[in-house]
């Protein structure tokens, strides 16, 4: 048996030519122009390449929370989605095919209610691991609450305040023709008319999007929707950071003062958040009237507790906790027993045992177990695409094969099947089949696959020989993506070809 | 030759940032963005991308790390983000090879990276520009090792390390590498016929 080998020389240390030659390469240095630059384009495609890099899993996610949500919905009673946390001068709220009523602090707000304030009145509204302020003169209905939180604000503002959004979940406020969508910040929307809205960013990043174009802001920033181009300084009032309890960074106005300046009546206010509230704060909210009205709409009950019997809900929730051992373990006593939501808990396991536990071979064994035992499953067509990956990155290119001609044949009308073509083109172009890549690259016409599918085609064709296909293909290829990723390259090999 | 080495220093508060930046927040990926930029920039161009896609790769290599964020499951960021860089060229070097085999099937000589001009006189720019065609044609693993030993002066335990094998592995890939890089240095008249490793 050999001992430990002893490190060679390095080749620059030692004499000759290519001593001499390595010497000479000098250390590079790093381009602190071109990282700013470099910086710039991705700070604007960060979110978009997050959404494509995450794929499968944030798919697979969404559905599984969505799934999960439907079953907790269906076992328990209605969710407390929001509650008015405070209200000040006049608030008005109207409930689904109701009248608008004075809402007071407390009031418990289901979905589809429309909330109203006047040139006085201010609201903040809880919502599930958000808060929102309603400033004055603004009109906002609670359209759909919960997971996919929606809000459509007619007129005046809000500010929001919004804890990263999970997996699956969204958090969207629409104006009338521009929509805010968001990831965890916070922000505001203010829409004087349709068609001149403001997004200030305080914290995190926010996508605008509408007629005119997508924009993201983000913190620091504020947008106009009449100078899209054009970005400005964040201008959340301060007073209106500290009313959710936010940091604020430039001295505000004392919060105090600016309450007392709202006339009478200021119902009632709640603490939302006593263990963060400074001093001012606190002697803020000890001079506000103290008794509460009744809430104006009857209270929701409190939050429905998952069974702990349920062993699907509870194995979900070893894994938000981390627990990825434990919660792999309650997934695969379901997946064994075949019970309900055995075929959701199988993709889960397959997921987790991927992400979390790095145990490729296991996810696609039970992704493979998934395919075998609910073909046609709602999953059906992820856990396919999943397996597909699992196998390229393996690699398992014989079974990853086998896996794309099955996916074709069983879903070939599939949105997905461009990609599939593109990839199963790929694999046999990287074999030097070019002749079978060809049909692959020609049927690969989807979202996002159109330019390396034209672009290898007309590789392929040169490959073959066929010269003015390839030169059509290529300039085809420039006619649609003057911009494409491949655009310079094929500039310079039709220079080369005159 | 001693030579500064590239990476950032290991820290526990990467991950905290990489935890934010998984979460959205961009001042979280500016901060690893500044703390890795110089690293990942010089990695690429040792591991022989020429100066005109340097950018390119360097931006492609941040965008993979920040897209896949998800998948970073805790310690170096640095080597974690080294295996993207390693994987970035790669495909970089690929998707040349495939734009010079367009070249010569249309009866053009493939191109030069940066061909000589009035900065390349100087003889470190020209044995800069030797070297990283010889690195472009060799295999991805043995040319990670080669750069990293060699050009980035790394230990045989920073570079197992970072590439994730045994150190005897470490060995045998330079092994290989350096008779590859002779090989493809001779055949490609970017080396003396004689010289040897």
């Amino acid at each position: 048996m050999s001992g430990p080998r002893e490190a060679p020389r390095r080749l620059a240390e030692g004499g000759g030519s290519i001593a001499a030659l390595l010497r000479r390469v000098p250390e590079p240095p790093a381009d602190e122009v071109a990282g700013e630059r470099i910086w710039r384009r991705l700070l604007r495609s960060l979110p978009a390449r997050r959404r494509l890099a995450m794929g499968w899993l944030v798919q697979a996610a969404g559905l599984a929370s969505l799934a999960a949500v439907l079953f907790w919905w269906s076992r328990s009673a209605p969710l407390p989605l929001a509650r008015l946390e405070l209200a000040s001068g006049s608030v008005l709220a109207a409930a689904p095919r109701r009248e608008y009523r004075a809402a007071h602090a407390g009031a418990a707000l289901a979905e589809a209610t429309r909330l109203r304030t006047d040139a006085q009145g201010r609201a903040i509204i809880g919502l599930a691991r958000a808060r929102v302020l309603v400033t004055p003169s603004t009109e906002v209905a609670l359209e759909s609450l919960g997971a996919a939180t929606f809000l459509r604000l007619s007129a005046g503002g809000l500010v929001a305040e919004v804890a990263p959004r999970r997996g699956g979940e969204s958090f969207v406020v629409q104006t009338t023709r521009w929509r805010v969508a968001v990831k965890g910040t916070v922000f505001e929307v203010r829409e004087k008319t349709p068609d001149d809205v403001t997004v200030s960013v305080g914290r995190g990043l926010v996508e605008v999007s509408g007629e005119g174009g997508v924009f993201e802001v983000a913190a620091g920033k504020s947008w106009r929707s009449i100078e899209p181009a054009r970005f400005g300084d964040d201008d959340i009032a301060p007073a209106d950071r500290a009313l959710l309890g936010e940091e604020v960074r430039v001295e505000p106005p004392p919060p105090a003062a600016r309450l007392e300046s709202v006339p009478a009546p200021a119902p009632a206010v709640r603490v939302p958040r006593a263990p963060r509230r400074e001093p001012e704060r606190l002697a803020m909210l000890e001079r506000a009237p103290p008794p509460s009205p009744p809430p104006s709409f009857p209270p929701v009950p409190a939050p429905p507790v998952v069974p702990a019997a349920d062993p699907y809900p509870r194995a979900l929730a070893l894994a938000r906790a981390g627990k990825a051992r434990e919660a792999a373990d309650a997934l695969a006593v379901i997946v064994a027993a075949r019970g309900p939501h055995a075929d959701l808990a199988l993709y889960d396991l397959a997921r987790l045992r991927r992400r979390e536990l790095g145990d490729s071979p296991g996810a696609i064994r039970a992704l493979l177990q998934y395919e075998r035992d609910y073909p046609g499953g709602p999953l059906s067509q992820e856990v396919e695409l999943s397996a597909i990956e699992l196998l390229l990155s393996a690699p398992d290119l014989p079974r990853a094969r086998a896996q794309m001609d099955r996916f074709l044949a069983r879903h070939p009308e599939s949105e997905r099947a461009p990609e599939v073509h593109l990839l199963r083109g790929n694999l046999l172009r990287g074999s030097g089949r070019c002749k079978e890549a060809l049909p692959d690259y020609r049927q690969a016409q989807g979202d996002g696959t159109d330019d390396d599918a034209l672009y290898f085609r007309a590789y392929c064709e040169q490959q073959l020989g066929r010269t003015a296909d390839a030169a059509r293909s290529l300039h085809d290829y420039l006619a649609r993506f003057p911009r494409g990723r491949h655009a310079a390259e094929v500039h310079a090999a039709l220079r080369a070809g005159r | 030759m001693t030579r500064p080495q590239d990476a950032a220093p290991d820290d526990p508060r990467e991950e905290e940032l990489a935890r934010r930046a998984r979460q959205g927040d961009p001042a979280a990926c500016h901060a690893l963005y500044e703390r890795h930029f110089p690293a990942v920039w010089r990695l690429a161009r040792r591991l022989g991308t020429p100066p005109m896609e340097l950018e390119d790769v360097t931006q492609e290599v941040f965008a993979a790390a920040f897209g896949k964020l998800d998948r970073f499951g805790g310690g170096s960021f640095a080597h974690w983000i080294h295996r993207i860089c390693a994987n970035v060229v790669t495909d970089h070097h690929r998707r040349r090879r495939v734009r010079e085999g367009f070249r010569r099937l249309f009866g053009a000589e493939p191109e030069l990276e940066g061909a000589p001009g009035p900065e390349s006189v100087a003889a470190a720019h020209e044995a800069e520009r030797r070297v990283a065609q010889i690195l472009a044609r060799m295999r991805p693993r043995q040319r990670e090792v080669f750069a990293l030993f060699e050009l980035a002066g790394l230990s045989g335990e920073e570079i197992a390390v970072r590439v994730g094998c045994p150190l005897g592995t470490v060995w045998t890939r330079l092994h290989h590498a350096r008779r590859a890089f002779v090989r493809i240095g001779r055949k490609r008249g970017l080396l003396d016929p004689e010289a040897g490793a």
